[in-house]
């Protein structure tokens, strides 16, 4: 029997894509997409698009839930449309529900923490593990801003939309949530939304901005303008 | 219509490069004009004159505006209907055709049609058409043949279109003198701006009225970026909606602006005349004239007569002249003045009539005598020989914004122009458009104050207060928007004209009598003067009604040409005044919108499995469930049946809505929400249920799985998984939801069903906990690893057959199949799509809510009595299924089978009983499928109650014309005892 392993909604672009693959935590997602310094390029001039979906993402859910967050991972809790952390960040959806976001393979670790806190709580909490549930694709460059202008109706201007916040809205007419997170001085933002239309989305994101010069970007370019 | 070139030498401010040149062609003709020019204007310069035919009548039109605001310049650019020739740019090797023309623009044989004009008055059609009703097909195909505009080629391949959605604290519409100003003293204020102007350079009528120095319109977009402002030229804002949201359209762009404040510079149009011929190909607005000369290099007649009723006509003459165009005459309707400029065209041997208007022009393609008539009535007419009659006798505010926003209306008698008065919050005018008439430097005063405004106002800085126009017609030391303050002045400050007057409408409805021509009201629709006589004379004497009966302003120009003319002839035939007869209301859009830009890129989700590449890789046919992709088949569904029935089949059910519920108050919810018990359901259990509203109607169904004591996993069906998780969050929310939370997880999980009598063996394989009938029986649930991957297992099916549902981590679900697919190869494994799945769901008599059910269709008449627990406490629907109960059903959902075997019925079909004379409609099939199991036709359909009530009674169904047999079964046709799903 083969290896388990997980594929990201855009698994089957990816050799269309010339996708060099590569694999964390079990996902199978492009390291690269030719040229790699390319991918840099085009993300530090105009825009670019990669795919994160293997981040781990838990739904932390009740009215404790800041207080959870906390105890579990240290987090300062966020506001509603806040994000606050590092490496493990934390989305404030509504006043009792939290995302908490993680790189790929530590949702386990993470969601551990986070019952164990949740069950010390007084009140009714759920920790659930929605990773699989959501596409995660990271924008990157200049025209990131102007390239999600084209597809959602908010306001992506630096003072309305800084960096570290995060809006629930509708990105090409799917439900989705926006955070703001950029990459050193490049705006930058993470749209994260239901599995299902993932491929759609992509499709739509590269056609809307074509016009930018928008390239795809893989995993390696992503750690390098984060860096 | 052609000649010589019209191309005059180059001017400050032209826009053209002529060192390139660029060819087309018109009406199939090669022509060719310089980069930069218009299609208008290469055409003007190439000395076409006739550019179109109307739309009634098939008059000649040639160009008017040239400010894309008539329909006179209306082309077909290759596969385009409905181009303005006089605002698109040309491009080399463009295909132009006229538009309205049959069949060719010199000889159009519709034309014809005007020597039926008396009995084509406005409203004709409504009256001429409606009998006989059979024959309208005919009339429809007949009126929209003779007047189409431009025709859409169905073969053309979809554009690209898009949409962008932008925010600013203050918009700025219009991009000319008082425009700019206001956009750079709103940006000083600190304030985000956005500027757009429809024309493709800032400037406004400075880029050709000649009245201030070139150079400053040059870099005026570059200085307004640097500034910070973002400019949008060639932008126009075609709507203004609810708390300041505006639309506008750029090209093949629809933009959708949020906007603080908005600052309406949208400046003032002309309107042409009322006078015997006004439609003739020759008669042109005086700025259109203008644009011509300055911005194009082309001199739109060589003896032109100028009409005017205040300075601006002379401004013309004197471009004219200087283009070394003869000016014959110059009629100007105010008797005895003597403006700027009249001595010079005197000198240059013009006739000067002071207190002269134009009563008619003659010329058929090309107006070759303007009749000038005394504004008194008294004295002599000059009939004189021109190719050009440039008409400056009426400006109106461009305000329609304003007018949409709610801002209210004042007709002002002395300078015959429709105001813009009571501004709504938020909305400032600036320039023009408020009436301002004066130096540039007072539109960009004036200018500055409303952006000093809309900036307060976009900062919440407590004031609404707009310019007043008489106070700001010149640039004051003290302008308080200078110092970044809020300016002083009255809100609703309507628009005053200046002291210095230098331009004014004519005050005259329309010319003298002149012979009995037809004069255009309306140039769009072709309607005349005496249209509107009729129809007021017919009773549609208000505005709108006039409005609709004769359609003026319905037509591409939106009434900017027509609108004020209609509305002073109303006045004029009903003795109201221009201000009791009011204005009709603005509605957007401004200009014509393509379809195209309304529809944007298009968006349509489509949601996919994480297995759709396999099924795609594999031949599935897909069909669309709701948003969803799924596989219809892989080949013959027959075949997929029989795997199913014999070996081990396997299908994609992703889709289907999951939901996760925890925390104590989880059964009492569902006890509430389902018609089922829930609260004696034990751990590890699986149970059916079904969703009513309160009228006992079905909503949706599928299994309830009990994880732990506060830890549900509930399914939905597929298309209804929104809905059901909606309408589970509404009552949660509304106060039955305490101690219970809910997380949707129907993406987050791929499930498939591994349906057949070998589907133990085969999961077995790849299952990491004991999957015998002892350990894990019909109906329950395990968390188990299937292929390496946590999953949950639900002992469930569909399909009468020992089955599984898998659920596992979405990531994981094309990896899950593989596995499946290759450990079930040894026993023949097929995957099955919806068709097959149908197939099997209805040998065992069950019902998809939604196909065998609808808005009526209740849980105890649709035969799922057994699964409505009566007995419980409250529930929704108890009280309507009780009384359903008590009073027994109507109707009833029942199985059936035809009594002939290739029986060829369809579900739709009405099930009748025969009475005298023809059929009653007792019942309708909602499922039907021929059974490759049972080797016959089997469904569900609705019956009477009682005729439902026996197994075997027959009944008709009404088959294409004749009548087909079918008999009624109670219960699943296959395995009743349902022994070969609980193996």
């Amino acid at each position: 029997m083969a290896a388990p392993w997980y594929g990201t909604p855009l698994h089957g672009r990816w050799e269309a894509l010339d996708a060099h693959l590569t694999e964390a935590a079990g996902w199978r997602v492009p390291e690269r997409f030719g040229d790699g310094a390319a991918e840099v390029r085009a993300a530090r001039e105009g825009v670019a698009l990669g795919d994160e979906t293997p981040r781990a993402k838990l739904l932390v859910q009740g009215d404790e839930a800041a207080r959870v967050i906390a105890a579990a991972t240290g987090l300062a809790a966020p506001r509603v449309g806040e994000v606050s952390g590092g490496r493990v960040t934390a989305c404030g959806l509504r006043p009792d529900l939290l995302l908490v976001a993680a790189g790929p393979g530590e949702g386990a670790g993470v969601l551990k923490t986070l019952d164990e806190s949740a069950a010390a709580a007084t009140g009714l909490m759920t920790v659930t593990d929605v990773t699989h549930g959501r596409f995660e694709y990271r924008i990157v460059g200049p025209e990131a801003p102007r390239l999600l202008s084209k597809v959602c109706g908010l306001d992506f201007g630096d003072d309305a939309f800084p960096d570290r916040r995060c809006r629930e809205t509708s990105v090409a007419r799917v439900k989705a949530l926006v955070v703001r997170a950029d990459a050193g001085e490049l705006p930058a933002f993470r749209v994260l939304g239901g599995r299902a239309p993932g491929a759609y989305v992509w499709d739509i994101l590269m056609e809307a901005g074509a016009e930018l010069g928008i390239a795809p970007i893989g995993a390696a370019a992503l750690r390098e303008l984060q860096a | 219509m052609s000649g010589p070139s019209h191309r005059i030498d180059p001017r400050p401010g032209e826009v053209l490069d002529r060192g390139r040149s660029l060819r087309f062609r018109f009406g199939g003709r090669q022509y060719s004009g310089c980069a930069g020019d218009t299609i208008a204007s290469a055409l003007a310069a190439a000395g076409v004159s006739l550019f179109s035919h109307s739309f009634k009548y098939h008059r000649p039109r040639g160009l008017l505006c040239c400010a894309g605001h008539c329909p006179n310049c209306l082309v077909q650019v290759g596969s385009e209907p409905n181009v303005r020739a006089c605002t698109r740019p040309l491009e080399e090797d463009m295909a132009v055709w006229p538009q309205n023309v049959w069949p060719s623009l010199k000889l159009d044989l519709m034309a014809l049609t005007e020597r039926l004009s008396r009995f084509l008055p406005a409203g004709f059609y409504y009256k001429t058409f409606i009998r006989p009703k059979w024959l309208w097909p005919l009339y429809d195909r007949v009126l929209r043949t003779a007047a189409g505009l431009g025709t859409v080629d169905e073969r053309t391949p979809e554009g690209e279109y898009d949409k962008r959605y932008l925010h600013s604290d203050v918009v700025v519409a219009g991009g000319g003198p008082a425009g700019l100003s206001a956009a750079l003293a709103a940006r000083e204020s600190g304030a985000r701006v956005l500027l757009l102007d429809e024309n493709p350079a800032l400037g406004g009528h400075l880029r050709y009225s000649g009245r201030t120095p070139r150079s400053d319109l040059d870099d005026a977009a570059e200085r307004l970026e640097a500034a910070g402002v973002e400019v949008l030229t060639g932008a126009s804002v075609t709507g203004w909606y609810q708390d300041h949201w505006l639309s506008a359209a750029r090209g093949r762009r629809l933009f959708k602006i949020r906007a603080r404040a908005v600052v309406v510079a949208t400046g003032s149009h002309e309107i042409p005349p009322l006078f015997d011929g006004n439609d003739r190909p020759g008669v042109m607005l005086g700025t259109a004239v203008q644009r011509l000369l300055r911005l194009y290099g082309v001199a739109p007649g060589r003896r032109a007569v100028v009409v005017t009723a205040g300075d601006g006509g002379w401004e013309v003459a004197a471009d004219l002249l200087a283009a070394g165009v003869e000016v014959a005459a110059v009629a100007d309707e105010r008797p005895g003045v003597e403006p700027p400029g009249a001595a010079e065209v005197a000198a240059s041997g013009a006739e000067v009539l002071t207190g002269y208007t134009i009563g008619a022009a003659r010329g058929r393609k090309r107006v070759r005598q303007a009749v000038l008539v005394p504004v008194s009535g008294t004295g002599s007419r000059r009939r004189v020989r021109c190719d050009l009659v440039a008409v400056s006798t009426g400006r109106q505010p461009s305000a329609e914004l304003a007018w949409m926003a709610g801002a209210g209306s004042r007709y002002d008698d002395e300078h015959a122009e429709m105001r813009v008065v009571d501004l709504p919050e938020g909305v400032f005018l600036a320039g023009r458009v408020s009436g301002l008439e004066g130096p540039f430097e007072a539109e960009e005063a004036h200018g500055r104050r409303a952006g000093a405004a809309a900036a307060a106002h976009a900062r919440g800085a407590a004031t609404t207060e707009a310019p007043e126009p008489a106070e700001t017609s010149h640039a004051r030391d003290d302008d308080p928007a200078e110092a970044g303050q809020a300016p002083e002045g009255d809100p609703q400050a309507a628009a005053a004209p200046p002291g210095e007057e230098e331009s004014r409408s004519s005050a005259l409805v329309s010319a003298p009598a002149c012979g009995g021509g037809k004069r255009f009201v309306c140039l769009c629709e072709d309607v005349t003067d005496t249209d509107v006589d009729t129809s007021l004379a017919e009773g549609y004497d208000h505005l709108e009604l006039l409005k609709r009966y004769t359609t003026i302003g319905m037509g591409p120009c939106q009434g900017r040409m027509c609108n004020l003319h209609g509305i002073r002839l109303c006045a004029a035939g009903t003795g109201r005044s221009v201000q009791e007869t009011g204005r009709t209301t603005a509605r957007p859009p401004v200009t014509p919108l393509s379809l195209g830009a309304l529809a944007g890129q298009k968006m349509e989700p489509v949601q996919v499995s994480a297995m759709h590449d396999w099924h795609l890789a594999h031949g599935a046919r897909m069909m669309t469930a709701g948003t969803w992709l799924r596989p219809e088949r892989y080949g013959d569904p027959a075949e997929e049946v029989a795997a199913v029935r014999n070996a081990v089949g396997l299908i994609d059910v992703s889709p289907l809505g999951k939901l996760r519920l925890t925390g104590p108050g989880v059964p009492d919810l569902l006890e509430r929400l389902y018609v089922n018990s829930w609260r004696d359901l034990r751990r590890g259990r699986v149970r059916y249920g079904m969703m009513c509203n309160d009228e006992g109607v079905i909503l949706d169904d599928g299994v309830c799985a009990r994880l732990a004591d506060h830890d549900w996993y509930v399914s939905t069906t597929s298309t209804g998984a929104a809905g059901a998780l909606e309408w589970v969050e509404w009552w949660r929310q509304s106060g039955w939801g305490e101690g219970v939370h809910v997380t949707d997880l129907t993406e987050a999980r791929a499930a498939v069903n591994l349906a057949g009598p070998a589907s133990r063996e085969v999961l077995q394989k790849l299952a990491s906990r004991d999957l015998s009938k002892a350990r894990f029986p019909y109906m329950r649930a395990r968390r188990t690893r299937i292929a390496g991957l946590s999953c949950l297992v639900l002992r469930i099916g569909f399909t009468g057959e020992l089955s599984y549902e898998i659920h596992g981590p979405a990531g994981g679900g094309q990896h899950l199949w593989e596995a499946l697919m290759e450990a079930g190869a040894d026993h023949g494994i097929r995957p099955f799509g919806v068709e097959a799945q149908r197939i099997l769901r209805l040998e065992k008599g069950h019902l998809i809510v939604g196909q065998d059910t609808d808005a009526l269709s209740d849980a105890i008449s649709a035969d799922s009595a057994w699964a409505v627990k009566l007995e419980k406490d409250d529930f929704l629907g108890k009280r309507a299924l009780t009384r359903v109960a008590e009073n027994g059903p109507k109707q009833r959902l029942v199985g059936f089978r035809m009594t002939r075997d290739d029986a060829k019925v369809v579900e739709g079909l009405q099930i009748v009983t025969r009475r005298s004379g023809g059929f009653d409609i007792i019942g309708w099939i909602t499922s039907c499928r021929l059974s490759p199991t049972l080797g016959g036709v089997i469904g569900l359909c609705w019956l009477p109650a009682d005729l439902a009530e026996k197994e075997g009674t027959p009944f008709s169904v009404y088959a294409g014309g004749r009548l087909e047999e079918g008999r009624v079964h109670h219960g699943a046709f296959y395995d009743p005892g349902g022994d070969r799903l609980r193996s």
